[in-house]
């Protein structure tokens, strides 16, 4: 079996592994959050970059489409000259900077990007350069003013822009004269146009034609390098995409190695915990175990203390009893002298008896308290005379006092009163030579009604050091080790009043000091007495017990000596006493004798004398007034004192007893027991006729067939047939001389008839099986059968009749 | 497994073998009710159908309340059962009963457990002594 320490450890072993894994685990969904998140994070950022370079890409796409525009518009006024087809070419290269910058700024992380970007700033600035000489080629009026127009133009930019990056259109128109168009340059080349556009007109298609193939061929450039440019996005596209799908793969990988993890781990918790729990279950049963054998074995302790006190308070009590006997018959001085030792000797281990029962008693809870109305007067006046010779002896002056306001009547237990004031007046007697031992009771009521009852017992003895004062009221415990061995006991008495007053809700408290004597005061709440009592106080009167001469009492016990005892007491008093060492036997006795009184030992083997009350209500139905029982029991029956009386017990004798005890009981049930009380016949079912009349009583059998009409019938019908037949074989029996045979078949019928109360049948069968085993003439039991059959008849036909009306 | 409690009734005597019967039938129907134990009640009128039986193995003697009239008839006496039932070494109480008090004090009687009178009272004092058998070997309540 698993000790405290083990289960302790285990305990220990299992909170530390639980507590790790729990850690772990923790620590687990931390990596997985975080890593997921992470994981997470980069693809929503790869997600959220990817939708950018489509963006990119319709910007690029935009340039292209105004440079489609643009283009389209250049060629469309070299044919038209119209200037309104020259103003998208215009509207483009005038946003054409703005979204080169825009794509510049989006790409400034990218400098692969960036620099491509910047090659198709640079194409765009030759196009512009090429469609410019090729709008030169073909300049009118109006385009040389859209020319000045764009000049001024310029020429306010030059001014307002505080930008430091140059334009395309800046950088085309603010060149140095030789690579640079400015406003005026280009006033005077267009001027030197119009003046050479006369002379030039055939150099202008071959030069348009030149200026068209480069266009074309930068154009091819540019797309080349717009290509190139979603080439490279769509490249990168293509690697965010694989590190994306790489990231979320790890991400998958990360996930699955967790969560396979934490199954593992969850796993490895409930493994453990199922270990945990099913130890913890075998703990638990184990000290299930532990605590019924723990309980088994007090109860066997209590049961052992209860039965060896018996064991022993049996021969004790006939020792002392005995000897008190004999020292009532004046023996001489010796004789006296030897048989008080033996008394004192035998009441002392009686006391001592008493001291482990209730010790163990209150040790587990057991005792219980009475509630009866009591004299406390009366109770100081009985101690007296219990200590009055020792204090002689020890010469110790002993005296007690009640103060006048002490009620006459109270309500509570008197027996542990006394025992309570018995043990402090005993322990001070004791420890008191050539001094003084006084007890009082003083009383007051408290607001609650009830009756504080102070007792104090002070001694001028040998005292107690006052930082021994809490330890004498433990158990088994004196206040020094020589105490014991100088004036003996068992260390129980004061641990067994302080328990007491406790139980009774009082307190006690003790003031001594060494060789200066000892104080001992209890405060006992009781509650005021309701009714009277023949309080008799101050007079020990010689009891008069004439009275009780010629009672009959039966005393059952299977202690021989203990029934002697009763005898000899009893019949000094002239009662006659009959005696039972069974409860069978007192029950074979009761069948045929009445009793005044019946005193009852509870243990007996056999039938118990409870049992045997039992059965002598309920059964023999001997009232507890027709016949008071008496229980003797060496134990203490005050928790089952109301199972007894439930059992018809009237009272209770607690062995060992005085003569005195013995008086009260006698003379109290004697006393109730003086009302009559009838002998109830059972009778179950009144209504079905005559059950008990002339010759049969029905009333035994009604009783078992507990209500069956039907199994009375055919009982009734039984009897019918089995005596008839009986009666026959009797006859016959008769005829042929056979003398056993008669004998056998009459006691046979006799339980039948004796059950339905067919009494005369009954005598007549008796008689028969007694002539015939004593083998008397034949003409008397031919005489005593045709008797018996007439009677058969007669028992037939009231049986017939109360058939009939049972039907 | 319900624990088995036989009851055995030896009577010639019909009518007080059912009687008997019934009232101890009656005085312990609570055990059966708790469901633990399973009581088999026998009434034989004639003792070597009980012998017969128990030498058979057809009834156990184990577990048993016996309670046998002293004359069986024909000439026979409950001596030689209650001689071969304790001879058995069986776990049982024989009660032995009698119209006559005086049976008890025959020399040659073997060893029984309780005496009864078959009076009136006789039926009670076998249930009562049933119920402490039952009672005391199989530790349960019979009230």
């Amino acid at each position: 079996m698993p000790d405290k320490s083990d289960k302790m450890s285990l305990k220990g072993t299992i909170q530390v592994k639980v507590g790790l894994l729990m850690v772990l685990a923790v620590m687990l969904l931390l990596a997985t959050c975080y890593l997921s998140y992470r994981n997470l994070s980069a693809v929503v950022s790869s997600i959220r970059i990817d939708a950018n370079p489509q963006l990119k890409l319709l910007t690029i796409r935009e340039i292209a489409m105004d440079l489609e525009k643009a283009e389209n518009s250049v060629r469309l006024y070299t044919v038209t000259k119209n200037p309104a087809d020259i103003k998208p070419y215009y509207s483009v290269i005038s946003r054409i900077d703005d979204k080169v910058a825009k794509l510049r700024k989006e790409f400034r992380n990218d400098s692969v990007l960036l620099r491509q970007t910047d090659d198709i700033s640079r194409l765009l600035e030759q196009n512009i350069l090429l469609w410019n000489q090729l709008l030169a080629l073909n300049k009118d009026d109006k385009v040389s003013e859209y020319f000045r127009k764009l000049a001024d133009q310029l020429d306010s930019l030059a001014q307002n822009s505080e930008k430091k990056e140059k334009g395309i259109l800046r950088r085309v128109f603010s060149r140095n004269p030789k690579a640079q168009i400015d406003g005026q340059a280009l006033r005077t080349g267009i001027d030197s146009l119009f003046r050479q556009d006369s002379l030039a007109k055939d150099e202008m298609i071959i030069r348009e034609s030149r200026i068209a193939s480069t266009g074309r061929q930068l154009k091819g450039k540019f797309y080349d390098l717009i290509s190139r440019m979603e080439n490279e996005i769509t490249g990168t596209i293509t690697a965010k995409a694989e590190s994306a799908g790489k990231m979320a793969g790890n991400t998958y990988t990360w996930l699955i190695l967790l969560a396979v993890s934490g199954g593992l781990l969850a796993m490895m918790i409930l493994i453990i915990i199922v270990r945990y729990v099913r130890k913890a279950g075998a703990y638990q049963e184990a000290l299930e175990t532990s605590r019924a054998e723990a309980e088994q074995l007090a109860r066997t302790k209590e049961l052992f203390v209860a039965n060896m006190s018996h064991e022993i308070r049996t021969p004790v009590t006939a020792i002392s009893g005995f000897t008190g006997q004999l020292l009532g018959a004046k023996p001489d001085e010796e004789t006296r002298k030897s048989l008080e030792i033996i008394k004192s000797s035998s009441d002392h281990l009686l006391k001592i008896i008493d001291d482990i029962l209730d010790f163990s008693k209150l040790q587990n809870e057991k005792l219980v308290l009475e509630r009866v109305d009591f004299s406390p007067r009366r109770i100081m006046e009985e101690v007296y005379p219990l200590f009055e010779g020792q204090a002689r002896q020890n010469g110790t002056s002993l005296s007690f006092s009640v103060d006048g306001g002490t009620p006459r009547v109270l309500s509570g237990d008197p027996y542990r009163l006394k025992q309570i004031l018995i043990n402090l007046v005993g322990n001070s007697i004791k420890f008191t030579k050539n001094g003084s031992v006084k007890y009082s009771v003083t009383s007051r009521e408290t607001a609650a009604g009830e009756i504080e009852l102070q007792l104090e017992v002070s001694d001028t003895g040998i005292g107690i050091d006052e930082s021994k004062h809490e330890m004498i009221f433990e158990d088994f415990t004196q206040a020094e080790m020589s105490t014991a061995r100088k004036y003996g006991g068992t260390g129980l008495g004061l641990s067994i009043v302080k328990k007491l007053v406790h139980l009774q809700n009082g307190t006690i408290s003790i003031k001594s000091k060494r060789n200066q004597g000892t104080v001992i005061s209890c405060i006992i709440p009781y509650r005021k007495g309701s009714g009277s009592i023949d309080v008799n106080e101050g007079k020990n009167e010689a009891r008069d017990h004439t009275e009780l001469a010629g009672l009959k009492v039966l005393v059952v016990d299977d202690e021989e000596y203990n029934r002697l005892l009763f005898r000899k007491i009893l019949e000094k008093w002239n009662i006659e006493v009959s005696e039972a060492s069974s409860g069978m036997d007192a029950l074979e006795l009761l069948k045929t004798n009445r009793y005044d009184l019946l005193f009852m030992d509870m243990l007996m083997p056999g039938l118990d004398g409870l049992k045997a009350t039992k059965f002598i209500r309920d059964e023999m139905k001997i009232g507890t007034g027709q016949m008071p029982v008496i229980f003797i029991s060496a134990a203490s029956i005050d928790e089952e004192a109301e199972k007894f009386r439930n059992a018809g017990i009237n009272a209770f004798l607690r062995k060992p007893f005085t003569e005195e005890m013995l008086l009260d009981a006698v003379t109290g049930a004697a006393g109730k027991g003086s009302e009559p009380e009838a002998h109830a016949a059972r009778v179950d079912a009144p209504e079905t006729g005559p059950l008990k009349e002339d010759g049969i009583n029905l009333g035994d059998l009604y009783h078992i067939a507990a209500g069956d009409r039907d199994f009375v019938r055919q009982m009734l019908l039984s009897f019918e047939d089995t005596t008839r037949k009986g009666l026959k074989e009797i006859e016959s029996a008769i005829g042929d001389g056979n003398w056993d045979q008669v004998a056998e078949s009459a006691h046979r019928l006799l339980p039948p008839c004796r059950h339905l109360g067919a009494m005369e049948l009954f005598n007549l069968l008796h008689e028969i099986e007694k002539n015939s085993r004593e083998r008397i003439s034949t003409d008397s039991l031919g005489s005593l059968t045709e008797r018996s059959v007439i009677e058969f008849g007669r028992v037939c036909k009231l049986l017939e009749g109360h058939m009939a009306k049972m039907a | 497994m319900k624990e088995t409690i036989n009851v055995i009734v030896i009577d010639d005597n019909e009518y007080f073998n059912n009687v008997l019967s019934t009232s101890l039938q009656q005085s312990v129907t609570s055990i059966v009710f708790k469901g633990r134990h399973q009581l088999v009640m026998r009434s034989f009128t004639n003792g070597e159908d009980y012998v017969r039986m128990i030498r058979s193995g057809e009834l156990a003697c184990n577990h048993s309340a016996i309670f046998i009239d002293y004359y069986l008839g024909k000439g026979l006496n409950a001596s030689h059962i209650i001689k071969l039932l304790r001879e058995s070494s069986c776990d049982n109480m024989i009660v032995l009963m009698s119209q006559s008090a005086g049976v008890k004090d025959k020399e040659s009687l073997p060893d029984y457990d309780y005496f009864v009178v078959k009076d009136n009272f006789a039926p009670a004092l076998c249930s009562l002594y049933l119920k402490q058998f039952i009672e005391n070997r199989f530790s349960v309540s019979v009230d």
